[in-house]
């Protein structure tokens, strides 16, 4: 067949091009028929135009091609797999339904969008770098800090943990793939476009209002407006339609034996974090469409001068967006649990006690939205029974630590690089959350809120923490990816590197912020030169280290050191089959016997194949 | 045993960290009851939670050093699950700490929002200045918040168009201007003097300019003087409203400080000095329709070194009366 007919990107290029022009010109004619005048309208026109343009990618790629014929009744066509796994490169860029190869895509696209979003701060860095408006205007300047934001927290931080799960949670769970391969793959293609959508914006004048887009200033923003709430939605979509996926395979799915208390740590995080995003996601998508709605068809939700509510918009937006929080970091602290336990050759301390705050954190995280409108002007009593969850949900939160520090002690510690951001998150993670104790403070975040103090708070806890544990398990799993080992002399400078550097950018922004400086600005107050020409060098030490890692990424495919199935002497699943794990994860299905951490315990064990046995497995790394 | 010497130690030189970071002063000048409240509960959280960074820390540290696996090692680390008593010790310490927090905190809250207010204020904000009603005088005031020193003064924040915050650091106290509601901010200021005045929330091109003293803004302010020498401005801005009022240019005046045109441009008979948009007194003599159109539609023609921030919405909320006397003065140089 034609290449441009075939599921693929090439069919893309025609497809979607032809689906959006469809769908515009059916509102054309639709707009004619009702006699509106003018007949065209640009914010609709984008609208329409840009979902139809998702349709057509998603046709073009081949995300239907089962479903479609399905749907019309045709004979069931038994599956061939022929859509699974990787034989080359090429298989990376098609509708693959291997969660492997879902895993390494999701990864390859959130850590290209880290770095684009990366690139955007250094940008507006520059322009901090110095008070005045040097090189770029105040609009590009709003525009370039909320691309930042969004695409940081949609395009990177969420979705990289949806990567790493895809790629590790089935082979843990001892299943031979996800639930539902095709939703699966279908989830992961939603998110290029939503970074792509993001992008876009700036072709008509980017979002200005940060990545909040509180209304009325987002309804009368530019266009880019518009495109930002279509993006949200695409992403959305990929981070619901993903935890769904997690959700049934994790209660579903899991190898005989593997009873709840058996799941390593990760998978419970996994769990809480996916019942989150189910629960939460709906309400972001709920208010962009409404913004959206106020924007293209003139609806009043939240536009005040049509008897809209701007606080209306908070509450609903942060029902989500604080939950969303939490499925920003919890996976990350499941990864810490795995590094931390294998590494100390120890078993993990609390076990339970870890997993149930996880699902802790995951209930009282719904609680505590309002703690982002302390200033907003909603009504008075509500601060304080949000001031008492957002001050216990430190509980469970500290659980954790406290934990993380048991397994430490005594242990046998493996300084690997994926040791170093474990440990390394632990301190700059507890500056983040002793930060936000004080926040849950109402006096004291009258003081500070929408200052550069949170701006502070929240890249410890973003980037010192999330960003931390991304690094920790990228360390940690590459030698399963591609059984090579990433160098770990740059491993450590990078680790040393963006340690360093992560406190000199993100600690002073806590005396800017005390002292005055609101978040989200151009130009500054001179007397703050000092500090902000500071920030402005360290952030761009930060961003060179990032050199080192992609560099080490892709050299190590090729040229690291080769690993063997199990290099860390692990016990879970994952690290007992060959490493790349074959296609379908396992060879004979595994049977769950024991524990996941029993480190340091004579003859623990926490699965064994039956006839024949696998591939190597070794007790002990250094052994 | 080596574990609780090196846990209290981090705890102990945690705590005298947070004492250092208080007494060293990272907050800014303390003018209001509302800043000294504030202010107890922050050192206390500070010195706290600075014990729980320095245990943490402590025994991170130390547990990396002493355990850390060095070669040719063949010891095996001892199989522990978990030590249920320190479990419990470790929810429910941090529980009773949160808890305190919370009580100061709201008592903190409870205290810098009670008794009955001496003195009602409005603030309006806008893009992108603030400007000033105070109902008891009868006045409308634009480039400068004066209060009494010593007053309970009841704030009432409000918008003409979309969010903004107001936050006075000194007076450690801040909320949203929100559309379409009223916000309101009890200060009992305690010193005089002259304090920065800052916008916290992204309104728009123009945002820095309301957050203080960028190059090229007037510096927005808080002025707090005694009460003698605030009734003598109020007796002083009562005048000059009351003479405007009767002059022949009174009126077109009245409009450009109500409408906040003042925030942004220069205009000699208004007295305004904003630097973020074009001066307006070369327009005198003038072509009307131009003027008119620069304010109905500022997107259409620019004058060069400024940007396209004007807001765009003066068209609808200046009414067209208003909007002729407003062309016809700035046109005829204030006549």
């Amino acid at each position: 067949m034609n290449v441009f007919l075939r599921p693929n990107l090439a069919r893309c290029l025609w497809v979607a091009p032809l689906t959006a022009l469809i769908v515009m010109c059916l509102t054309l004619a639709l707009r004619h028929l009702f006699g509106m005048t003018p007949i065209f309208d640009s914010e609709q026109m984008i609208t329409v135009g840009y979902l139809g343009g998702v349709i057509g990618f998603l046709i073009g790629i081949g995300a239907f091609d089962t479903w479609f014929p399905w749907m019309l009744g045709a004979a069931e066509r038994p599956d061939d797999h022929s859509a699974h796994g990787a034989r080359s490169w090429r298989d990376y860029f098609r509708f693959n339904t291997d969660h492997m190869v879902i895993g390494v895509q999701y990864i390859a696209t959130t850590l290209i969008l880290f770095l684009v979003a990366g690139m955007f701060a250094e940008i507006f860095r520059a322009e901090l770098a110095h008070p005045g408006q040097d090189f770029i205007t105040t609009s590009a300047y709003n525009g370039l800090m909320s691309q930042h934001g969004i695409i940081m927290l949609l395009g990177f931080l969420i979705p990289i943990f949806a990567g790493i799960g895809n790629f590790v949670i089935p082979l843990m769970l001892g299943a031979p793939d996800m639930a539902f391969p095709r939703l699966n793959a279908l989830s992961f293609w939603l998110l290029p476009l939503a970074g792509l959508i993001f992008l876009s914006a700036f072709l008509v004048g980017s979002f200005e209002s940060g990545w909040t887009a509180y209304p009325p200033f987002s309804t009368r923003g530019p266009m880019g407006e518009t495109i930002f709430e279509l993006g949200v939605q695409i992403g959305g979509a990929s981070s619901i339609a993903t935890a769904v996926n997690f959700l049934v395979t994790i209660i579903t799915m899991r190898a005989p034996g593997m009873t709840l208390f058996r799941m390593p740590l990760l998978v419970w995080a996994n769990l809480a974090t996916s019942a989150l995003v189910v629960a939460a996601t709906p309400f972001i998508a709920g208010s962009q469409f409404m913004n959206m709605f106020d924007r293209v068809i003139g609806t009043p939700f939240f536009e005040p001068d049509l008897g809209g509510n701007t606080l209306a918009y908070q509450h609903v937006f942060w029902f989500y967006s604080h939950p969303a929080v939490y499925i920003m970091v919890l996976p990350g602290f499941g990864i810490i649990s795995e590094v931390i336990s294998v590494m100390a050759r120890k078993p993990i301390f609390g076990y339970r006690a870890i997993a149930f705050s996880s699902a802790g954190i995951a209930i009282l995280g719904f609680s505590v939205w309002a703690h982002h409108m302390f200033a907003s002007g909603m009504e008075p009593w509500l601060r304080v029974p949000m001031m008492i969850t957002t001050m216990l949900i430190a509980i469970p939160t500290g659980i954790k630590i406290f934990s993380w520090l048991g397994t430490l002690w005594q242990g046998v510690l493996q300084m690997t690089t994926a040791m170093l951001f474990a440990t390394g998150f632990i301190f700059t993670f507890v500056i983040g959350g002793v930060t936000g104790i004080w926040l849950a403070s109402v006096p004291f975040t009258y003081h500070v809120h929408d200052t550069y103090f949170v701006v502070a708070h929240f890249h410890y806890v973003l980037f010192g923490g999330s960003v931390m544990t991304v690094f920790a398990g990228l360390y940690f799993w590459y030698p399963k990816v591609f059984g090579r080992h990433m160098s770990e002399s740059l491993g450590r400078l990078h680790f040393w590197s963006t340690f360093i550097f992560t406190n000199l950018t993100f600690f002073p922004m806590h005396w800017l912020g005390l002292e005055g400086m609101p978040r989200r600005v151009a130009d500054y107050d001179p007397s703050y030169a000092n500090w902000n020409l500071f920030i402005s060098i360290s952030a761009f030490c930060l961003g060179a280290g990032m050199l080192l890692f992609v560099y080490n990424l892709l050299h190590s495919a090729r040229h690291g050191k080769p690993s063997g199935s199990n290099p860390f002497g692990a016990m879970t699943l994952e690290w007992l089959v060959s490493s790349p794990p074959p296609i379908f994860n396992f060879d004979v299905p595994p049977r769950i016997v024991g524990g996941p951490y029993g480190y340091g315990i004579e003859g623990a064990r926490h699965a064994m194949f039956p006839e024949p046995a696998p591939a190597e497995t070794r007790e002990q790394a250094h052994a | 045993m080596k574990l609780v010497i090196i846990g209290v130690v981090g705890t102990i030189v945690g705590c005298l960290l947070g004492v250092a970071i208080v007494a060293a002063g990272t907050m800014p000048e303390q003018a209001s009851v509302q800043a000294e409240n504030t202010d107890w509960v922050y050192d206390i959280m500070v010195i706290i939670t600075g014990g729980i960074f320095g245990l943490v820390t402590a025994v991170l540290v130390a547990a990396i050093v002493i355990y850390r696996h060095r070669r040719g090692e063949t010891r095996v680390a001892p199989p522990v699950h978990g030590h249920t008593v320190l479990e419990i010790w470790w929810t429910i310490i941090p529980a009773i700490i949160v808890i305190f927090f919370t009580a100061i905190s709201w008592k903190a809250l409870n205290d810098n929002e009670g008794g009955k207010a001496d003195l009602a204020i409005t603030v309006w904000g806008q893009q992108f200045d603030w400007k000033y009603d105070y109902p008891s005088l009868g006045l409308e005031q634009q480039s400068e918040l004066v209060v009494p020193v010593g007053a309970k003064i009841d704030f009432t924040i409000r918008t003409k168009d979309v969010i903004h915050g107001f936050w006075v650091p000194a007076w450690r106290m801040q909320i949203n201007a929100t559309p379409g509601r009223e916000t309101a901010l009890r200060v009992t200021p305690t010193k005089t003097g002259s304090f920065k005045l800052v916008c916290t929330f992204i309104c728009g091109s123009g945002h820095p300019v309301m957050g203080t003293d960028v190059k090229g803004s007037i510096p927005r302010r808080v002025r707090v003087v005694t009460q003698a020498e605030w009734d003598a401005w109020a007796a002083e801005a009562q005048a000059a409203a009351a003479e405007q009022a009767s002059s022949p240019e009174g009126a077109a005046v009245s409009i450009f400080t109500k409408a906040g045109c003042g925030g942004c441009h220069a205009w000699t008979p208004a007295a305004s000095t904003g630097g973020v948009g074009p001066g307006l007194d070369g327009l005198a003599g003038g072509d009307a329709e131009a003027i008119r159109q620069s304010i109905t539609d500022p997107s259409a023609t620019l004058v060069s070194g400024f940007g396209d921030i004007m807001p765009k919405d003066f068209g609808a909320s200046l009414s067209p009366g208003d909007l002729d006397i407003l062309v016809q003065s700035l046109a005829g140089g204030g006549a």
